[in-house]
């Protein structure tokens, strides 16, 4: 069997690289953060539902509505769009995740349900209206 | 070859086999328990990871190579029992890149088995949202790539916190 070195020994020594790593990894995760919301975080116009990459409709999110989302090998999600905001509810699925990930609003916010290969994604800002206008 | 050492070298192997029928039985039981576990984060894939201990311990207590079998054998048993394919890709693209990470990081660098095991965590999440997005063809999960990034720190700590202490202990009974 593979050869054993002085790995645990080092356990006694300062741990430096961890420190490092996780001071490196949280200083990721807030810049990500950080950057996400200074260029996202604006009220979203339009919920737009795809299904396996492929866009399959959009919903204004200024009117409430509640839709059933046919998704991949005939999962289902109900998809409510009440008071500016989407949530899922009744997924088909098992895991039920996508009803956890709770409401959202601003752009670029998502829901995403794997076992149905369902994405519902805020979109908003003038254009992305006129092209919705537009179909 | 002598009689006696083929007799020992049939002991020598029927104790490997052995020793992976064990770890791979606990590292199964693990993930069991932690399907069993009613509490649930709204992320897919998001899990403690309660089978990796198995997986660290073996990296550093019996090398590379016997650490990769248990991985890999553990995550099929686990899809074809508990899951289905789709979720044994899943599984399988967060634990190769994982174990690949945590595999590099014990020989390449000064971390110890609990920033191995924290590199191990973050490379499993991303790992699982890198299949995610290819499975729904969207950009929109990379959403979720800072609270993905933070929580693998803080379970793989957890995790390598804990094989440390395992490692520590049962060390003397291991089979050189």
């Amino acid at each position: 069997m593979g050869k054993k070195d002085g790995d645990i020994g080092k356990n006694r020594q300062k741990p430096r690289g961890e420190i490092l790593l996780a001071g490196t990894v949280l200083l990721a995760a807030l810049f990500c953060g950080l950057g996400w919301q200074l260029l996202h975080r604006e009220p979203g116009a339009w919920a737009v539902v795809e299904v396996e990459g492929r866009e399959t409709a959009r919903y204004p999110l200024a009117e409430d509505r509640t839709v059933v989302i046919e998704g991949y090998d005939g999962g289902r999600n109900t998809l409510v769009i009440k008071e500016g905001s989407a949530h899922v509810t009744n997924a088909s699925c098992p895991d039920r995740l996508c009803e956890k990930q709770g409401r959202i609003s601003a752009t670029g916010e998502a829901i995403v349900c794997l076992p149905n290969r369902v994405v519902v994604t805020v979109r908003g800002g003038a254009g992305e209206a006129l092209d919705g206008l537009a179909e | 070859m002598t009689k006696s050492d083929v007799k020992d070298q049939n002991k020598h192997v029927a104790k490997k086999v052995a020793l992976y029928g064990v770890l791979i039985a606990l590292a199964f039981v693990f993930s069991y328990v932690e399907a069993l576990i009613p509490f649930s984060f709204a992320i897919p894939g998001m899990k403690v990871g309660l089978a990796n201990l198995v997986v660290v311990a073996a990296l550093y207590l019996l090398g590379t190579r016997t650490a990769f079998g248990v991985s890999v054998v553990r995550i099929v048993l686990v899809g074809f029992t508990f899951g289905n394919l789709s979720t044994m890709m899943f599984s399988l693209s967060g634990g190769l890149l994982s174990f690949a990470v945590m595999a590099v990081c014990k020989n390449k660098t000064l971390l110890h088995v609990e920033g191995v095991s924290m590199a191990g965590g973050i490379a499993h999440n991303i790992g699982q949202l890198l299949m995610a997005a290819a499975v729904v063809e969207s950009a929109a999960l990379f959403y979720y790539v800072p609270v993905l990034l933070v929580f693998g720190l803080i379970t793989g700590g957890l995790i390598g916190l804990t094989a440390g202490q395992l490692i520590k202990r049962i060390r003397v009974c291991v089979p050189q």
